[in-house]
């Protein structure tokens, strides 16, 4: 058996060379940048980069923002699943409502809702709940139609299976 | 060579050692062109163990009936019973199998024919050795791990029937389930049911409209009318068991083909020119 194909067996073999080009790629940019081929207030140095990575984490507060970010998202996907996913659910078990108000629904998906950011500055705040809102009114028109999509296209037989073993339809 | 007349309207069902009593089921559904009566006064009675095969032309309510006994569907009028009780919706004594592809295409073998023991609650070890003797019965063995896409349409009916017999119902109701198969396949598959069912005694009801496959496995055959949906006839196939596919070759088979293609051979004409000139009317309302 070739190298080459024992290599392609190994399953360590695509990670190591991921790693292994993108150490190679740094290693490149750094001494690039320290012989003046690429100027360094443009492209900072990849060992300043890592050096300054301790006095980011402890002077800027990193992990309690991370933290704030990562809870806005939550519940913000915690709303939109809730609200979303029972619109969606809704519009599939009631045909009339889904007649009535699918096509306002994908207007509002796509809408550009990002103008009316400042709008929700004036209702909540300058406080987490406006990015929760935001992240809310941008999720929730996608979410309800993906419902539907996703209940209207499941095969009908598949239903009919989980009704035979005492499953509800929806 | 018997069979039993059966008047149109059939008789109250009354056995004492029945397990499944359908009696006098009506079921009628509203269309644009009036009231549509898909299954008209049907009685039946299976007896535990029993393979009954009720067969009739396309659009007679086989799969109406199929799902009325079932309980996805209430019937109108008429009462079905599993073992003295009423059947109102799915009831856990009844599986089904169904005529389409309906194995989950994101679940492999052993996870398909685990799930109605994943509802019931079981432990994990104890679902999964339960599933691999399913998987083994309907001779999948060494398939656990593939999943729906990788495998033949012969072998997806066989994982959705592992998967409804892990279950352990009392009875066993399939609809048309070899339908999309080729002939081949459907008589070896016929013979995968024939052992499966005399190894677990499991009583069953087999919707078809293949008169082959309908004497090859049943005891008793319903003949069904074309619409609405009637008893038209009961015959006992006296063909010896235990069965298999070599039985087709046989002069008796051969005579219980063409006694019930003679009784089939009426509704399915009146089908087809129902079908015709439904056809002639939509054109010309067109």
């Amino acid at each position: 058996m070739s190298v080459a194909a024992t290599l392609s067996k190994n399953r360590y073999v695509p990670a190591v060379l991921g790693l292994g080009s993108f150490v190679v790629f740094v290693a490149a940019v750094e001494i690039l940048i320290r012989v003046n081929v690429i100027n360094r207030y443009i492209v900072p140095m990849p060992s300043d980069v890592i050096a300054a990575f301790p006095r980011v984490i402890v002077e800027e507060d990193v992990l309690s923002r991370f933290l704030l970010t990562a809870g806005e998202a939550f519940s913000a996907s915690i709303l939109v699943t809730i609200f979303g996913v029972a619109g969606g659910v809704l519009l599939y078990r009631y045909h009339l409502l889904r007649l009535a108000t699918e096509t306002w629904v994908a207007a509002v998906a796509a809408a550009p809702l990002v103008l009316m950011y400042p709008l929700y500055l004036v209702i909540f705040g300058r406080s987490a709940l406006t990015i929760v809102m935001m992240g809310f009114t941008a999720g929730l028109a996608p979410i309800i139609l993906k419902t539907l999509e996703g209940l209207a296209s499941t095969r009908r037989v598949l239903i009919n299976v989980g009704r035979s073993f005492n499953l509800t339809p929806s | 060579m018997t069979s039993e007349r059966v008047d149109a309207g059939a008789p109250k069902a009354a056995v004492a050692n029945a397990i499944l009593v359908v009696d006098d089921i009506v079921k009628r559904f509203e269309t644009p062109d009036g009231v549509l009566v898909a299954v008209d006064r049907i009685s039946l009675t299976v007896a535990p163990g029993e393979f009954l095969g009720i067969i009739g032309p396309s659009g007679c309510g086989k799969s109406t009936l199929f799902n009325v006994i079932g309980g996805l569907l209430d019937a109108d009028e008429g009462t079905v019973k599993v073992a003295g009780e009423q059947v109102r919706g799915p009831h856990a004594s009844i599986g089904m199998i169904f005529q389409e592809e309906s194995t989950f295409p994101w679940r492999n073998v052993i996870d398909n024919v685990a799930f109605p023991l994943e509802i019931a609650g079981l432990p994990k070890s104890e679902r999964y050795d339960r599933a691999r003797h399913f998987v083994g019965l309907v001779g999948l063995d060494g398939f656990e791990r593939r999943y729906p896409a990788e495998l033949s349409g012969g072998m997806r009916q066989r994982v959705s029937m592992a998967r409804t017999l892990a279950a352990q119902p009392k009875i066993l109701l399939m609809d048309e389930p070899f339908a999309s198969l080729d002939e081949q396949t459907r008589l070896l598959l016929g013979d995968k049911v024939l052992q499966i069912q005399q190894q677990l005694k499991q009583t069953t009801l087999l919707i078809t409209h293949n008169i082959t496959e309908a004497v090859q496995l049943s005891d008793r055959i319903l003949v069904m009318t074309y619409r609405p949906g009637k008893v038209k006839r009961i015959v006992d196939i006296k063909l010896p068991r235990p069965r298999t596919s070599e039985i087709v070759s046989s002069e008796a088979f051969g005579r219980y083909v063409a006694q019930i293609w003679s009784d089939l051979r009426e509704e399915a004409t009146k089908g087809l020119r129902e079908e015709e000139s439904q056809k002639l009317r939509e054109g010309e309302n067109r």
